[in-house]
């Protein structure tokens, strides 16, 4: 049973951590908790379903996956799209709020912003769930004890790549390294000859396509709601903070953590309690260690 | 000088307020006005938007026979969000500024309770809900807290828990595990089931909560799921209880269904996959005997362009149903004349009424005779007690080529046989 | 013309509670320069001790006690102060955004304890029949509620009057000394974690007594009521008002209140029929809207003490740009 436990929490886990590292990035560079960062996983969600929807002919699947190669077509065009979105929230609201300099002002925008996106997507595509596929996988046995259905071990092999893919572009490529500069020290960063701008436009990129791959997974394995985001906010931020703010790789362990540890909780306490379960947690693990699992030092 | 701000601020606004509400304060030459608070936004609001169409039909056809004595029945609706402090907010407009004597809403028993605690009994406007299934109203309604203004025209969770666990029986199933949405709602229901399925010799293998809106229910699933049940009991709405019935099912778990009102849902069965449902064992208040529901259904179609697909639609066109013909029985539309009213156009004496515009019309033409009428329902008989409740038999209904179908009753007496078993 | 004065006094009882809420976050936030984002958390911490005590018996959950009006008010005060002590001591001694953070999950662990916990808090059904105080002396509705509202404005004056009086008061400069540079502070004897926690606790027990006056007002609450909008609303009435001032703190709270009420009539008359069932997701667009431009135009609030805010936001701010 535990087992089995395991490897939900791993699978939740896994949507987590990259919607998380999206959070945390905005949260490091940019300097304020966002808010709609959970309206970009709902529209992330949305535009892939509109892109399936546009291929709905397309019958073949891949493999013993539930979808065919439109769906591939449909993350990276969710991915594009939610940047956008992304930039353009940017560049009307926050853009102009971060001049004012008051942090906690654009925590209060960016809230105001998420319940305006978030009714958006109600008045445009309706309250009701959907779903990509009207097919429902059976889940097979993988080990002894655990059963999953093929679209979720494509959800955490995708997750798995895009990891890797995103540290190769932090320690390889010349703007991932401008971007950790800034992160690190946004003064110190534009003395040495960084595009501070420049970087700001990415981190909404880098954010928001991860934010609307995770926003895709979860309608892959769960449902497509309008605020689905909404519901995994208080989730992102638990393993964002958890992982130690700033922290990317702090920010995908943290996703883990809290998925495993939300979905292992049910030996334990009633389910009742499992959303209890993450801020527990992170409560805990600030007392012992306030900078967070992989956090830098305490400021 | 700042404190003179303040108060220029806050006339400005009382100002800007008032000006925005006073041109809906303005009736037109011959129109009744009723209000509704239903949640169109936050966690009930996929379900309120559907079940607000049910009482947007009614009030069409009721104006489609020529109104409401004589004049044009109009629906002020605001939504709640949700919330109590919302709605009780949105109550309170209603009733103050746009003058309505009754309001249908709201739809979460949270919100109805509080809008009824400190709005419609103190300030004694009907109020008739068309879900809140709580068993604290009735408690209210017997310490007569209520003022005998609160309705609601759905019945309580007692006789369906008690329905299905007989139900379930009757289909010899001996393990059953129940998943249920933890509102009143869920929680009563799920309350009932398991002590009557114990008393009739079954075994509840788990009895497993779960929150609205989480982002996977795979867990909650995986718990049911232990102790080898034969089929599940799921309580919930469409939306979330659509995410676990596929869960179950991708889970792996026995596919044989029992499901409540909640679920009686053409939409949640086609987004299941009715092809994954092989046994469907469903219960909701309701009789197969009337022709309302299939005038509900038509009616619906043709103004809606789709058939309806959500429980508490019907619930909340019989609320505007009931409240109208009162009005009409008793030539007036003040508040009381509703109250004091609703019961002579209710219950089984005199000339059954079904829903539709015809039957509407035949009503009214029965009532200025003088003669006794009875409205049934689209979701069923409805005979409200001195707290407000209905009680009725229920219908049974199943999936048969993969659509909802409603196809025999159980009857008030096997219910209450059941209910005396010790 | 009575329906609106009924629903002006009925609003403003509503905005009142609120407002109490607001200037109990200013003191922590506007003053203090605490990020607490479970403001519902202490509400409902309020609500419930309120009920629980006050309440006659009830089925299913424990209660009975019929406290009186008052007793029950300061113990519910004295309830919530110590659940702000029992967040306080841990997360204060941290970096000040854990503290937001912490106060997050307990604002979610209380209505998820409000939603569960049958035996003490009547579970989803919630606890009903809340006593209104004197309520046998009134026989209209609308006289009662002008007797409410008369007491809770001048509850809320005098929380104002304390208000205004220890933040200019030798302790109230220490506090925004701490604010503005806590180094500077500790040097001269002042410890910086005494003072925030005092101003935390007092903070919170300004919101218990909201939560409390709520439950006794609608006379019903159930966790429905709990939810993290709420703080959503308090801070937007911060915000908009503008923070550090208490005055503003009280006009927000009447303006974004009458925003998220009123806006619902509002959408009502302009959308045609075929659209109404969307209204509310028109009134939230609308409401989003309306607070973006608010901080887009006024960025520290309509009457925001400018040294006030400026100061608690730039000491934490690298900004991009």
């Amino acid at each position: 049973m535990i087992a089995q436990y395991l490897a939900n929490g791993i699978v939740l886990g896994s949507s987590i951590a990259l919607g998380a590292v999206g959070l945390t990035l905005t949260y490091n560079i940019l300097n304020f908790a966002n808010f709609a960062h959970g309206s970009l996983l709902s529209w992330g969600a949305y535009f892939a379903w509109l892109v399936v929807l546009v291929f709905g002919g397309v019958q073949s699947t891949i493999g013993p996956l539930s979808f065919g190669w439109p769906f591939i077509l449909a993350i990276v065009a969710a991915a594009l799209m939610a940047s956008v979105l992304a930039l353009v929230l940017d560049w009307l609201v926050f853009r102009v709020l971060r001049k004012s300099n008051i942090q906690v002002t654009l925590v209060i925008a960016s809230f105001g912003a998420s319940l305006l996106l978030r009714n958006l997507i109600v008045v445009v595509f309706g309250p009701e769930p959907q779903y990509y596929s009207d097919n429902i996988q059976i889940a097979q046995p993988i080990l002894p004890g655990v059963r999953t259905t093929p679209d979720e071990l494509f959800v955490v092999g995708l997750a798995v790549v895009l990891v890797i893919g995103l540290h190769l572009f932090l320690t390889r490529t010349r703007l991932g390294k401008a971007m950790r500069a800034v992160s690190d020290n946004a003064s110190l960063a534009q003395v040495s000859g960084i595009n501070v701008h420049n970087v700001v436009r990415w981190t909404w990129v880098v954010g928001g396509s991860l934010a609307a791959v995770a926003g895709v997974m979860f309608g892959l394995t769960v449902q497509i709601l309008p605020d689905m985001g909404f519901n995994l906010l208080l989730f992102l931020f638990s393993a964002a903070i958890l992982g130690g703010i700033g922290s990317i790789y702090g920010a995908i362990l943290g996703g883990l953590v809290i998925g495993i540890a939300a979905d292992l909780s049910v030996l334990f306490i009633s389910p009742a309690y499992k959303p209890a379960v993450a801020f527990i947690l992170m409560i805990v693990v600030l007392l012992i260690k306030p900078s967070g699992i992989l956090g830098e030092k305490v400021q | 000088m700042k404190s003179r701000r303040i108060t220029s601020s806050l006339v400005a606004s009382a100002i800007m307020g008032v000006a925005a509400l006073a041109p809906l304060a303005v009736q037109a030459k011959c129109t009744t006005t009723i209000g509704s608070v239903m949640a169109l936004t936050g966690s009930l609001g996929a379900l309120g938007q559907s079940i607000a169409k049910g009482a947007e039909l009614a009030v069409d056809t009721v104006n489609k026979a020529g109104g409401v004595n004589g004049c044009d029945l109009k629906l002020s609706m605001l939504d709640d969000q949700t919330s109590p402090a919302v709605g009780v907010s949105a109550a309170k407009q209603l009733v103050d500024i746009h003058q309505v004597p009754a309001i249908v809403g709201a739809l979460s028993s949270g919100v109805s309770m509080a809008i009824l605690t400190s709005v419609t009994a103190p300030g004694k406007v009907v109020q008739i809900s068309p879900s809140s299934t709580s068993p604290s109203f009735t408690e209210l309604a017997k310490s007569g807290k209520t003022g005998g203004y609160w309705f609601r025209t759905t019945p309580s969770d007692a006789l369906q828990g008690v329905a299905m666990a007989k139900l379930a029986r009757e289909n010899g199933l001996k393990r059953v595990a129940v998943l249920y949405l933890k509102n009143p709602y869920g929680e009563g229901l799920a309350g009932k089931f398991s002590e009557y399925f114990k008393k009739l010799g079954g075994k509840v293998t788990a009895s497993v909560p779960y929150n609205p809106k989480q982002p996977s229910y795979r867990s909650e699933v995986s718990s049911a799921l232990g102790g080898d049940p034969q089929a599940v009991f799921l309580i919930g709405y469409p939306g979330d209880g659509t995410t676990v019935a596929r869960e179950w099912i991708s889970s792996g778990g026995p596919q044989t269904f029992l499901l409540p009102d909640g679920l009686e849902s053409q939409k949640f069965v086609d987004d299941v996959g009715a092809k994954y449902m092989k046994k469907v064992l469903g219960t909701a208040a309701g009789s197969v005997n009337t022709p309302s529901l299939k005038t509900f259904d038509s009616d619906f179609q043709k103004q809606f362009g789709n058939p309806p697909t959500q429980a508490y639609m019907t619930n909340a066109y019989d609320a505007v149903m009931v409240i109208a013909l009162a009005m009409d029985k008793g030539h007036g539309t003040s508040a009381d004349t509703v109250k004091n009213n609703i019961r002579g156009i209710s219950g089984t004496a005199g000339t059954a009424i079904y829903a539709g515009a015809g039957q509407y019309e035949k009503a009214l033409k029965l009532i200025k005779e003088g003669k006794r009428i009875h409205y049934v329902g689209a979701s069923g008989e409805l005979t409200f007690d001195k707290n407000g409740d209905v009680s009725g038999p229920m219908a049974i209904w199943t999936l048969k080529d993969k659509k909802v179908v409603q196809d025999r009753m159980m009857s008030v007496s096997t219910i209450n046989k059941v209910l005396m078993k010790r | 013309m009575t329906g609106i004065v009924s629903y002006l006094v009925f609003f403003s009882i509503l905005a009142s509670i609120y407002s109490l809420m607001s200037l109990g976050l200013n003191l922590q936030w506007g003053y203090t320069g605490l990020f607490n984002i479970g403001v519902v958390g202490f509400f409902a911490v309020g609500a419930y001790t309120f009920a629980i005590l006050a309440s006659p018996p009830a089925a299913g959950h424990i209660g009975g006690f019929n406290w009186p009006f008052l007793a029950a008010l300061i113990a519910a005060m004295i309830a919530t102060g110590i659940v702000a002590l029992i967040v306080g001591i841990p997360t204060l001694r941290l970096r000040e955004d854990y503290l937001a953070i912490a106060t997050i999950g307990i604002g979610a662990t209380i209505q998820l304890i409000a939603n569960n916990m049958n035996w003490l808090t009547g579970g989803p059904n919630g606890i009903y029949n809340i006593p209104q105080p004197l309520s046998a002396y009134f026989s209209s509705n609308l006289g009662y509620n002008v007797f409410f509202l008369v007491m809770i404005v001048v509850i809320l004056l005098l929380a104002y009057w304390s208000l205004e009086r220890i933040v200019h008061s030798p302790w109230g400069r220490v506090l925004m000394a701490i604010r503005e540079d806590e180094t500077a502070a500790s040097s001269v004897g002042k410890s910086g974690f005494s003072y925030r926690l005092q101003s935390f606790v007092i903070g919170s027990i300004l919101m218990g007594l909201a939560g409390a006056l709520y439950a006794s007002f609608i006379k019903y609450i159930s966790p429905t009521l709990f939810m993290p909008v709420l703080t959503f609303q308090v801070w937007a009435m911060l915000i908009v008002g503008g923070s550090g001032n208490n005055r503003g703190a009280i006009l927000g709270s009447v303006l974004v209140w009458a925003l998220w009420t009123m806006s619902g009539s509002v959408v009502q008359a302009i959308l045609p029929s075929t659209l109404q069932v969307k209204g509310g997701a028109f009134q939230i667009i609308l409401i989003g809207l309306v607070l973006m431009l608010v901080l887009l135009f006024r960025p520290r609030g309509i009457m925001g003490s400018r040294k006030a805010v400026v100061f608690a936001g730039e000491s934490k701010t690298v900004s991009g740009e």
